[in-house]
């Protein structure tokens, strides 16, 4: 049957398609009328696909029981972003402890909360896949552009050493 | 309403609008009230100016001490040309202003040309980036597996950093620049609906092809799903930052150094540490295996030893972990690279370690 559309080009210096506007999206593509990849005005490529996701490993290093006073900066970006999930792993066996644990925060730049997990439960590091801290705040995922997250840690009781903490961050970039 | 609509739900096996071409033109270009904002070259590399180009690392460094001039942190390696766009440092406890006693932070090239440098005199606030500076746009630009490292050098007694992490942001460089330089258009609309619109329910919708020869190298599948065979930024970068490694509680530790999420293929696995260690003990070394999930290995290497085929590590440096095991190469979306180590004899303790993946998305 063959395309649609073809085009052939062996000369010339231009681009075959060019598009000049001022608002709307360039490229939108449908699947049954659900879109699926377009290309904004601002030149974002936008697709429904797994490939819209970018991915970050910070890992921070070991925390000590009363690590309350720290307040490391986990994710900075100069463009707008969205946070779609954060993930904790540790490096050596924790073990479960509902009385001694930490509470780990992730917060915007203004000390808005995107996500909390008081870290009660046990973690095997062979069989574990990064424990999910849940579900992000609507409102403070989002990350306007040089706007950056950071954590904090605050200890239940005597609290919980952690060997080799890390956030697997999971995000999206904005127009 | 768009200028070129595609409503078809016929012809499966075919593309949409294919693009036959062997010659230096960009496929598309987008432009934004006269200005470039996206282009899709003949590498099938799309550029845009948003922030899908700008990719940022975050990467934690642990406590500087006072005096840490003898270390290199290595910083980043490409499988393909990169520039480096900004740098930023944050510390998790603020540290005040000191105008005798402070570091000097500099990021470098391989050859050891200043990228950026900046002090810490005027001391750093807890969760707070500040910027080392502009980068050099001669140095901040990275050929293919050429590393940058940092440095933090001493003024008088110097100044302890706690938490200390590095922002970096990159962007993986275009095959080539864009041939257009006139100012034409070609299309044009005043209403705020996509330009080109394609609604299929079974063609690809974009096939781009060399004219003579038929071979794709870009595709946007009926799903979306991009694949650009040649493109340099399909690649992307994870950087896990393990830290020091005692030979005493290697058999405890298990690194996950990247959790898959969707589809992913792993190309290439990076080891680098701040200090120097050279592969000069047959008896005592660290044997590192990266796994996939915690028992599939994808590749091995051996630190400090044995003398004849041990690793040397120079500090700053990223250097190759060997080829991947192909087979394991191949991650579901929730799978993990794990990171293991062992002890021969009485091993070997290692500081500052870092593992830096390379990567492609899949789906």
């Amino acid at each position: 049957m063959g395309a649609v559309m073809t085009l052939r080009s062996g000369k010339g210096s231009r681009a075959i398609v060019e598009v000049n506007k001022d608002s709307g999206d360039f490229l939108v593509f449908y699947k049954d009328t659900v879109e699926v990849f377009s290309v904004d005005i601002n030149g974002l490529p936008d697709t429904t696909c797994n490939q819209q996701y970018f991915y970050e490993s910070v890992n921070i290093g070991d925390i000590v029981a009363d690590s309350d006073a720290i307040t490391p900066v986990i994710f900075f970006k100069q463009q707008a972003a969205t946070l779609v999930g954060i993930y904790l792993s540790c490096d050596e066996d924790k073990a479960l402890d509902a009385a001694n644990y930490q509470t780990i925060a992730v917060l915007d730049e203004s000390a808005n909360s995107i996500v909390s997990l008081a870290w009660t439960a046990a973690f095997d590091v062979d069989t574990d896949v990064p424990l999910t801290m849940g579900s992000l705040s609507g409102t403070h995922k989002i990350l306007t552009a040089g706007e950056h997250a950071y954590a904090t840690f605050t200890k239940t009781l005597n609290g919980q050493a952690i060997s080799g903490l890390t956030f697997h961050i999971l995000y999206t970039v904005e127009s | 309403m768009a200028i070129l609509t595609f409503d078809d739900d016929k012809g499966a096996g075919d593309p949409v609008l294919e693009v036959l071409n062997d010659h230096g033109n960009d496929i598309f270009l987008f432009k934004k009230s006269g200005t470039e904002v996206f282009r899709l070259n003949k590498y099938g590399e799309m550029v845009s100016t948003s922030g899908w180009d700008h990719r940022v690392l975050n990467i934690p460094l642990g406590d500087i001490a006072a005096d840490s001039d003898a270390f290199r942190y290595p910083v980043i390696i490409s499988n393909k040309k990169i520039t480096l766009l900004t740098a930023y440092i944050s510390v998790d406890t603020t540290v005040a202003a000191s105008a005798t006693a402070y570091q000097t932070v500099a990021l470098a090239d391989a050859d050891g040309n200043s990228i950026v440098s900046t002090t810490t005199a005027a001391g750093l606030t807890a969760k707070t980036p500040v910027s080392l500076g502009t980068l050099s746009t001669a140095h901040g630009i990275l050929n293919a597996e050429e590393a940058c490292y940092l440095t933090f050098t001493k003024t008088l007694t110097g100044m302890a950093l706690s938490g200390c992490v590095l922002h970096l942001e990159y962007a993986v460089d275009a095959t080539e620049t864009s041939a257009i330089t006139a100012e034409e258009q070609v299309i044009n609309s005043l209403d705020t609906n996509g330009q080109i619109t394609s609604d299929q329910t079974v063609r690809d919708h974009l096939s781009i092809k060399n004219k003579d020869d038929g071979t794709e190298y870009f595709n946007v599948s009926l799903d979306g799903i991009v694949e650009a065979v040649n493109a340099a930024n399909r690649f992307h970068i994870a950087i896990n930052s393990a830290g020091a490694i005692t030979a005493a509680s290697d058999d405890t530790k298990v690194i996950t150094a990247f959790r898959a999420n969707g589809a992913v293929q792993i190309d290439k696995i990076y080891i680098g540490s701040y200090a120097s260690e050279a592969a000069d003990s047959d008896a005592d070394y660290e044997t590192i295996d990266i796994k996939k999930n915690a028992s599939n290995k994808l590749a091995s290497i051996s630190v400090g030893g044995p003398v004849a085929s041990g690793l040397a590590l120079t500090y700053g440096v990223y250097v190759s972990m060997g080829t991947i095991e192909e087979k394991e190469a191949l991650l579901a979306s929730g799978d993990r690279i794990t990171i293991h180590f062992t002890a021969t004899s009485s091993g070997e303790n290692l500081a500052g370690l870092f593992f830096l993946i390379v990567y492609r998305k899949l789906d």
